[in-house]
């Protein structure tokens, strides 16, 4: 009854699997599954800080990606169409809950408070690797605005016109929450260094190694 | 504190927020040369500057997370009903189907006369010339009924291990060839043994050592059949 | 005359320039990281027996003990997108435990390029538990309450540990050097040697591949050497004392030690190939063990 299983010691080319998922190939959905899913949840769990809303926009938006792709032609690398796609996905679910993106006030620098300094202690760097679990800690208690911009800017790679252009904000807009969510998670990342609390269960699905 | 050193201070302060004002432009690629001039004047400021390239730089490595398994199993289901899942039927079936012998109604008699045959023929006891996991699986059933497999290891035990070879056997197509190996040929070696006990035992069934290896090595099968399915989930 | 307009200009020349500077040096650094392999080295303080957890996936592994309350890590990651992620615990202070976990960051990244070779030197006292899944495993002078290490298809060794001792590997040969405290060695295929252990109670255990005890016995010491299909030979001194039960169903018995055997009524329990004696006063217990090997017990040159 299974369908035949795609060795994996053998790569398929991707173009094979999205040929044969365009038939309704049950193995090559599954295969595109396997390749993308990491990137898919991660995004999602980003962008929501929600393991159980990450769960279901990943399925989301591997249904939605798996429902059209017979309309994919190749234009873009399939990446691409894919992230678009999840972002997307994640976006309209904020959106509904009405959680207010960005701000869409006309950036005001002016009044803009000064950046925290130590000033009388020792020089105190941000160790030198930050410890990437608590940054994605760090990240999950972002204000959802601010996350977005510096998930979508900092983690996925996007530019600040692509930003501003699915966000529906100004460049400018994208760029100052961008700032200022590098400057929350600096605050964030120098209390805990200071002050550290013990270590959150991380209940994401991630499987920690013993 | 001279008027002087207020001067100074207040030059000072000033340029750090002029720093802060042009930071954000400066970590956008904006030429903000003055930003690492005053970095390297102002310890204060290169902290900051320092802090916030070491988040950025980090946030291009944040580690990826794996989906809970239900995710896949969901949208297969969701899939399957809206009918997008095509099931690919075996080469081997579609060379079958197209046999003209079958496209007429055989009788259903001779289809089940045939049928009871063919169970008859499988479960008919095992000579001992016989080779394979599956044959050694019912070969440990006789043993079980035998009374003579060792105390530990019951049919129960045998079925689980089976079951973990079908789900090893499922799974290691998606595993690194090296570590398939290395687990392919454990299990080969562990296979060979208890093919070698189950033979023995059947000609001397009270020889207590033996069967002290047969339960030995299932119960090593049984560990690293374990120890490659938790490798394969990671 | 101070002109803050000829400053400014000046200052942005050299503002431009030392920014082309920076950006020359920044190219060839980018390139060389995607590249070519990453590296991390941390030291963090601990107490003076913390409990170290390693999980590894590729690579090799070397633990030393050292005299310093420290844990000092050195990894070389062949990849910039495999990361060694250090957890000490408490967060501050002497750290009672660190977990180290190696991370593969992105999943196109297979094979080879998942290896993270490390270096751990690690206080004398300090226990471990070490899992490098396709990778060598080297562990030297220790003293702390346990060591496991486990190992996949690659070679693990370990010299004057003195803790509860345990490895286990499914293909990797195992040698342990020295053992002192409880020692246990389980390997699929791979061969074991023993060598001079200090041991009072051993256990080893190889289904086809073959163990090699070279060393004396301690008295009152119990080991239990067994194979399915693989040889076991013990080398042990003309002065050893022990007691000999060695068994074998289908493979063969040498013995070159005049040993006292015993009056054991044969039972229908017994395999066919079987050797029950003492030599000189049999301080020592030796059960050996093979369903098809050799078993040899001989004198060490």
């Amino acid at each position: 009854m299974s369908a035949d299983k795609i060795p994996a010691g053998k790569a398929v080319p991707e173009t094979q699997l999205i040929a044969r998922a365009q038939q309704g190939d049950e193995a090559a959905f599954e295969a595109l599954f396997n390749t993308h899913k990491r990137r898919v949840y991660s995004l999602c769990l980003r962008m929501t800080g929600d393991t159980a809303e990450a769960e279901d926009l990943a399925q989301e938006a591997f249904l939605q990606l798996f429902r059209k792709i017979s309309t994919f032609r190749g234009e873009s690398a399939f990446t691409t169409w894919l992230h678009r796609l999840v972002v997307n996905v994640v976006l309209m679910h904020l959106r509904k809950k009405g959680l207010q993106q960005v701000s869409l006030d006309d950036v005001d620098t002016s009044q803009e408070e000064p950046v925290k300094r130590d000033y009388g202690e020792d020089d105190q760097r941000l160790l030198g690797s930050i410890d990437r679990i608590r940054l994605a800690h760090a990240i999950e208690a972002l204000p959802h605005g601010y996350r977005t911009v510096f998930v979508l800017h900092d983690v996925e790679g996007y530019e600040h016109n692509e930003i501003a252009q699915i966000m529906n904000c100004s460049i400018g807009n994208s760029k100052s929450q961008l700032h200022k969510a590098r400057l929350k998670l600096r605050e964030h990342l120098r209390r805990d260094q200071k002050s550290p609390q013990p270590e959150a269960q991380h209940s994401s699905g991630s499987k920690d190694e013993r | 504190m001279t008027e002087h050193d207020d001067k100074l201070r207040e030059t000072g302060r000033a340029q750090c927020r002029q720093f802060d004002r042009d930071l954000s432009a400066y970590l956008e690629g904006e030429e903000k040369a003055g930003v690492l001039t005053h970095a390297r004047e102002c310890p204060f400021c290169a902290v900051v500057l320092a802090d916030l390239e070491q988040i950025r730089f980090s946030s291009h490595h944040l580690p990826l997370v794996d989906p809970p398994a239900r995710v896949w199993a969901n949208v297969r289901a969701t899939l399957a009903e809206e009918g997008i899942l095509h099931e690919q039927v075996p080469a081997w079936q579609r060379w079958y189907h197209r046999l003209p012998l079958f496209a007429e109604s055989v009788p259903v008699g001779a289809l089940a006369a045939l049928a009871v045959l063919a169970i008859a023929l499988l479960t008919s006891p095992i000579s001992p010339d016989n080779q394979g996991t599956a044959a050694s699986v019912s070969a440990d059933q006789q043993i079980v009924t035998a009374g003579i497999w060792p105390a530990g290891i019951d049919s129960g035990m045998t079925r689980t291990v089976e079951e973990m070879q079908e789900a090893f056997r499922g799974r290691q197509s998606s595993m690194e060839p090296s570590l398939r190996e290395t687990y392919r040929k454990s299990l080969a070696s562990l296979d060979a043994s208890i093919e070698d006990c189950i033979k023995h035992c059947r000609r001397e069934p009270c020889d207590a050592l033996a069967r002290q290896y047969l339960a030995r090595a299932y119960q090593s099968k049984a560990d690293v059949l374990a120890s490659a399915l938790d490798s394969s989930d990671h | 005359m101070y002109n803050p307009r000829m400053s400014f200009k000046t200052g942005q020349a050299a503002g431009r320039f030392l920014l082309g500077v920076a950006l020359m040096l920044l190219v060839p650094c980018s390139l060389l990281m995607a590249a070519s392999p990453t590296r991390l080295e941390k030291s963090l303080e601990t107490t003076a027996e913390p409990q170290i957890h390693f999980s590894n996936l590729r690579g090799v592994v070397i633990i030393r003990g050292w005299v310093k309350n420290q844990v000092h890590v050195i990894c070389v990651m062949a990849s910039p997108r495999v990361e060694v992620a250090v957890d000490p615990m408490p967060r501050t202070g002497q750290a009672e435990r660190i977990h180290l976990v190696t991370h593969v960051l992105d999943p196109l990244v297979t094979g080879a390029d998942e290896a993270a070779d490390c270096t751990l030197d690690v206080p004398l006292g300090a226990s471990l538990e070490i899992r490098n899944r396709q990778g060598s495993v080297q562990v030297e002078k220790l003293q702390g309450q346990h060591a496991w290490i486990e190992s996949g298809d690659a070679r693990i060794s370990a010299t004057d540990v003195t803790g509860h001792l345990t490895a286990r590997s499914l293909g990797g040969d195992i040698e342990l050097t020295r053992p002192t405290g409880r020692t246990e060695a389980f390997t699929i295929t791979g061969n074991i040697r023993l060598l001079e252990p200090g041991s009072k109670n051993l256990r080893a255990n190889s289904n086809s591949g073959k163990i090699t005890f070279q060393g004396d016995f301690i008295p009152a010491g119990e080991y239990v050497l067994s194979t399915y299909s693989g040889d076991i030979e013990v080398l042990c001194p003309p002065s050893a004392s022990f007691e000999l039960n060695a068994k074998t169903v289908k493979g063969t018995l040498e013995n070159t030690f005049s040993l006292k055997r015993r009056r054991h009524a044969p039972s229908p329990l017994d395999s066919a190939n079987s050797l029950f004696g003492t030599y000189n006063t049999g301080d020592a217990t030796v059960e050996l063990t093979s369903f098809s090997g050799k078993i040899r017990v001989r004198p060490q040159p």
